[in-house]
């Protein structure tokens, strides 16, 4: 027998998870209460934990196993959603479940953990594999990483993952400076940075409608593509949180993240293969193809924005400076628009406009890809003009997912009038609704080695390059802020950016 | 009773739409039900409707009423559905064809002819009796996948006719195995349970009913499959819902035992003193569909389980 499973079925079902511990630093928190616990106990659920698994919580509250089990199986029953809770799964989830209370800056609670860890991989057959869950605020990624380096735990008999979210930094220097004291400690190979976008289906999907289909990607290039527009629009302000959002803002929260990893999915060669170091390659090159603005082009080529007050319906909308929490002078962008080219073969010359912003009009997240106007328009004379209406190829992600072309089409009647008609396809219609698994697939992912949902290093130092020129130039300039009401798709200067392109924005 | 034209059905298709207004017209394959007139309209209509949220199809249900006076009918409709916050409904097509046996001959042409162009071919048969018709043999549809169910039929003559054939073939016995194989796959992920498979002499499922379920056939002849080698197989029968499968045991002598069971309504898993529990979710045949019709290329996991199913099924 070799050492294969021989009882997996990649048609059927996923398997492949190996056994393992997973370790998570900010256990008492919100991300482990909403997503991380209710995210393990669906895999359970749904056997698709390992037969070997056991997971470690930490944090700073005195905790004991008992009560730890107790505020998680209270977490996994509020925030279940649609998987059935059955005691039997809960009770052999929870007898896994163990908590190490302690500081991280305390070199003894590592210890503590290293103790529980060999504890637990005897107990329950871990196989020494560790997947480190760092569901804390970023600024102490560092000190845990040192802790895990200094005790040893960082290191092997077993498979050593690090899990971290976003953000990576704040800008080109600090995420380097980031990357560097992590990987004293980890290689890179084990460190799983999520991105959550990358999990999304339709994201996913971009891929797919490119690389598996042969009539699209010939059309995929500066010959036949005028412009890209990647919109993520939320209708929601900070929502309580104005005061860690006045150290992002719109451009670091989401461009430099989230968009710039969905244009680069857009933008992407081929891979060689389905594999995820092929995939992040090419991702990452074409991040990395991003013309850097110089000083003197961000004014023309970036533009932010702060909402203010307003009144939507019938309620009153408070500013974003009316935010509790928030400085009333803040500088802090709520929406932010760039221009990007990438310089390679491919799109030279394609404008890429990427926007996002807080309390804008409506919630959506879309990537339109505008082709050139037909080169003679045939029709002009009796279609009112409307034959200039060029294809439209729409990849919808949130909150509906789906992909709709927008070509032109005889209206029904006597004489020859052309106007806009919609081919769709949506992704719940074709294949089902189904609820978000963002966190169990990355969480399999990461117990797995499957890094493709995750990004890379050079990605994320190729990201913030291309934003790093707007940042300087934004944090040397005083806004006049607010300049775009609550509830409307941001401020003008926005507009004139494509104007002056000859484009404008769609409304999504 | 009327004649049956496919140009006349088509036309009312047709019309059907035009009457639909702006309804989203969705099929990604045409799907031919062959059922008895016994069979429960409603619950095939509820099977197809919740089928068609994740494989949208031109579905043709073939009714087959006994007796030797010839007998035709049809009528069109549709299934339609609102998605959640979306102002358009999302529609497909439904023909239903009702034929006595004595008019059988007449329906196959019919169904060539009304077959979606382009997509995919399905045919599902619902029971083991229409599989028999000589006059619905798949072999004369060209199909894409043949659906059978053979949890109601005699394993002994079904499993080997199914090994036999020529098409491609999926068996919604072997389709409600999923989740049990998936438990059991999970558990051979852990290198310790692995080093048990070497060792393991005996498969040992457990069944309750009454009489030996072909699920139970699929399952052990899957981890002799797996297993690459000739191993004793024992079917025991234990308390539980007819027809279902209670456990599976891998005995490894001395070195330990793999185990697998039912236990009210969870499964729990046992390998070297280490428990686990997973939900076990009634599926419902729509789900069952569903898995079958996602699969679009020739399944060797299954065949091999059935070529080994098919052989047990008929030793003495």
């Amino acid at each position: 027998m070799s050492g294969e499973n021989p009882f997996r079925d990649p048609l059927r079902y996923e398997s492949g998870v190996p056994p393992c511990a997973v370790i998570i630093f900010g256990a008492n928190g919100d991300l482990t209460r909403r997503k991380l616990i209710p995210a393990l106990y669906r895999l359970a659920y749904n056997r698709l934990l390992p037969c070997g698994f056991a997971v470690i919580g930490n944090s700073r509250t005195p905790l004991s196993d008992e009560a730890f089990r107790d505020r998680m199986r209270q977490a996994v029953t509020e925030f279940l959603d649609d998987t059935p809770f059955q005691t039997d799964v809960w009770d052999v989830l929870a007898r896994a479940l163990f908590y190490v209370p302690g500081d991280i800056a305390d070199p003894g609670v590592y210890e503590r953990i290293c103790t529980k860890a060999e504890e637990t991989a005897r107990r329950f057959q871990t196989g020494g594999n560790i997947i480190f869950y760092l569901a804390t605020h970023p600024s102490q990624y560092t000190t845990i990483a040192a802790g895990l380096g200094a005790s040893g735990l960082a290191r092997g008999p077993g498979l050593r993952r690090l899990v971290i979210e976003k953000p990576f930094g704040h800008d080109l220097e600090s995420a380097r400076a980031l990357n560097r004291d992590l990987q004293k400690y980890f290689d890179e190979s084990s460190i799983y940075r999520i991105d959550h976008y990358l999990g999304k289906e339709t994201v996913q999907n971009i891929l797919a409608f490119r690389f598996g289909n042969g009539i699209f990607e010939p059309l995929w290039s500066r010959h036949f593509i005028d412009h890209v527009q990647i919109t993520a629009a939320e209708t929601i302000g900070v929502e309580g949180r104005g005061a860690f959002y006045q150290q992002a803002g719109a451009l670091r929260d989401m461009v430099q993240s989230h968009l710039l990893q969905v244009m680069a999915t857009m933008c992407m060669e081929p891979p060689a293969a389905w594999e995820p170091d092929a995939v992040r390659d090419e991702r990452a090159k074409v991040l990395r193809s991003i013309r850097v603005m110089k000083p003197e082009e961000v004014p023309l080529n970036a533009v932010a924005g702060q909402y203010g007050p307003a009144r939507i319906g019938d309620t009153e909308v408070p500013g974003f400076r009316q935010e509790p929490g928030v400085d009333p002078e803040s500088q802090t962008d709520t929406y932010a628009a760039a221009t990007f080219f990438v310089d390679n073969w491919r799109w030279a010359g394609v404008p890429f406009y990427l926007r996002s912003g807080k309390r804008l009009p409506k919630r959506v997240t879309d990537v339109a890809i505008q082709f050139h106007a037909a080169p003679l328009a045939v029709f002009d004379s009796v279609s009112n003009g409307k034959a200039a209406s060029p294809n439209l190829l729409i990849v919808r992600i949130q909150p509906e997912q789906g992909i709709s072309l927008r070509f032109l089409s005889k209206q029904p009647g006597i004489g020859m009038k052309l106007r806009p008609v919609s081919m769709d396809f949506h992704y719940g219609q074709s294949f089902g609704s189904r609820q978000s698994w963002d966190y169990e697939t990355l969480l399999v992912d990461a117990m797995r080695g499957d890094p493709a949902l995750y990004i890379r290093q050079d990605a994320i130092e190729a990201s913030w390059a291309a934003v790093d020129p707007i940042l300087k130039v934004w944090a040397d300039e005083r806004f006049d802020f607010p300049n775009y009401p609550a509830g409307t798709w941001g401020p003008k200067a926005a507009d004139e950016m494509l104007a002056r392109r000859g484009h404008a924005w769609r409304n999504p | 009773m009327g004649a049956l034209h496919a140009d006349t059905i088509l036309d009312e298709l047709n019309s059907l739409w035009a009457s639909l207004g702006g309804a989203v017209r969705a099929c990604s394959l045409t799907l031919i039900v062959f059922a008895e007139e016994s069979d429960d309209a409603a619950a095939i209509g509820e099977t197809l409707a919740e089928l068609m949220r994740e494989h949208p199809h031109r579905a043709v249900v073939v009714r087959i009423q006994p007796g030797s006076a010839p007998y035709l009918e049809h009528q069109v409709r549709s299934q339609c559905w609102m998605p959640l916050g979306r102002q358009e409904q999302v529609c497909c097509e439904q023909i239903e064809i009702t034929a006595s046996q004595a008019s059988l001959a007449d329906v196959v042409p019919v169904l060539a002819a009304l077959r979606a162009p382009d997509l995919p071919l399905v045919l599902w048969y619902r029971s083991a009796s229409v599989f028999n018709q000589p006059a619905l043999a798949p072999g004369g549809f060209r199909p894409d996948k043949v659906i059978v169910d053979s949890d109601a039929a005699e394993p002994a003559d079904m499993l080997p006719r199914l090994a036999g054939s020529g098409f491609p073939v999926a068996d919604l016995a072997w389709t409600r195995l999923t989740r049990w194989r998936a438990i059991v796959a999970q558990l051979f992920e852990s290198p310790r349970a692995l080093e048990l498979l070497p060792r393991v002499r005996e498969v040992r499922v457990l069944y309750s009913g009454g009489r030996l379920p072909s699920q139970a056939l699929y399952l052990a002849g899957w981890i002799l499959g797996a297993l690459g080698r000739e191993v004793s197989c024992r079917f025991d029968e234990a308390e539980g819902e007819p027809g279902g499968i209670q456990g599976i045991e891998l005995p490894a002598g001395e070195a330990g035992l793999v185990s697998v069971k039912l236990s009210g309504g969870a499964v729990v898993t046992t390998v070297d003193g280490i428990r686990n529990c997973a939900g076990l979710p009634v599926r419902s045949d729509a789900e069952l569909l569903a898995e079958e019709l996602a699969i679009a290329v020739p399944d060797s996991v299954f065949r091999e389980a059935l070529r080994h199913a098919a052989r047990l099924a008929v030793r003495p």
